[in-house]
């Protein structure tokens, strides 16, 4: 009932933010739950060490990105002219950004790198998860051959 | 432009090779491995970088024609249009990261 409320509470609020397309807006819901829920085990299963935390930083990292990304690639569809311009634009936008997030980790921080690695994977996690689950519903059931 | 390329790159290898076979030369070659980590760093992203958003554009092309031709798939190619979209960055993120390891780290040497 708790899970129901919290999970129809982020689609509210992705959809006030701008996630009008229903897959974007469950996907979108999917990373911001792994990121939160394998944040919070990591830290708690490792003590709040420095790779729990560095998971939680490449967690977050990731999931601002991915935020970006999902908004401006809805908006994107859309554009006849300039798509490609404006995208290349927002990509190395977003990738410089990350890079002095993902540098001041690494170089002045600290943070253990394998630990930032695996939070920056959840993205891809996610996006595995919800292309098998996608191919697992649309294969159709196979009858017994006594149908014909 | 191949040719010259590949004989640059024979040619790097060899002196690295021939500069570490006696004690204060290999010494030196370590020494150096920091501005050649340095160079390899730089050239690792723009590689990366240069790449991923070449496939991000020719991605959002492809979606973008398959909504002009078929508009009610729109919902459909924007999810997958995420997907694909994701993976690439996440690639040139990994790039980012091992890059900065190379960098920062020096998991080669000083």
């Amino acid at each position: 009932m708790m899970q129901r409320t919290l999970v129809q509470k982020i689609d509210a609020l992705l959809y006030r933010r701008g996630f009008a397309v229903a897959d974007a807006r469950k996907l979108m819901r999917n990373q911001i739950l792994l990121a939160a829920g394998g944040a919070a085990l990591a830290c708690l299963a490792t003590g709040f060490s420095n790779w729990g935390l560095s998971f939680a930083a490449g967690a977050l990292i990731i999931s601002v990105n991915f935020w970006w990304l999902s908004k401006a690639a809805q908006e994107l569809v859309k554009v006849r002219d300039g798509a490609v311009f404006t995208l290349l634009t927002l990509f190395y936008g977003r990738l410089v950004l990350t890079g002095v997030a993902i540098a001041a980790l690494v170089a002045w921080l600290g943070a253990s790198v394998f630990g930032l690695l695996a939070g920056l994977s959840t993205v891809v996690i996610n996006a595995t998860l919800w292309g098998v689950l996608q191919i697992r519903h649309k294969v159709p059931a196979t009858g017994n051959g006594k149908e014909a | 432009m191949r040719k010259s390329l590949l004989m640059t790159l024979a040619m790097v290898l060899v002196a690295s090779a021939a500069y570490a076979s006696d004690a204060p030369a290999a010494a030196a070659a370590v020494a150096a491995v920091g501005p050649t980590a340095a160079w390899a760093t730089a050239m690792g992203m723009a590689i990366a970088a240069g790449l991923c958003g070449l496939g991000q554009g020719m991605g959002l092309k492809a979606a973008c024609e398959g909504t002009a031709r078929n508009p009610e798939a729109g919902g459909k190619l924007t999810v997958t249009l995420i997907l694909g979209l994701a993976f690439i960055e996440s690639l040139a993120i990994y790039a980012l990261v091992v890059n900065l390891i190379l960098l920062f780290v020096k998991p080669l040497g000083a």
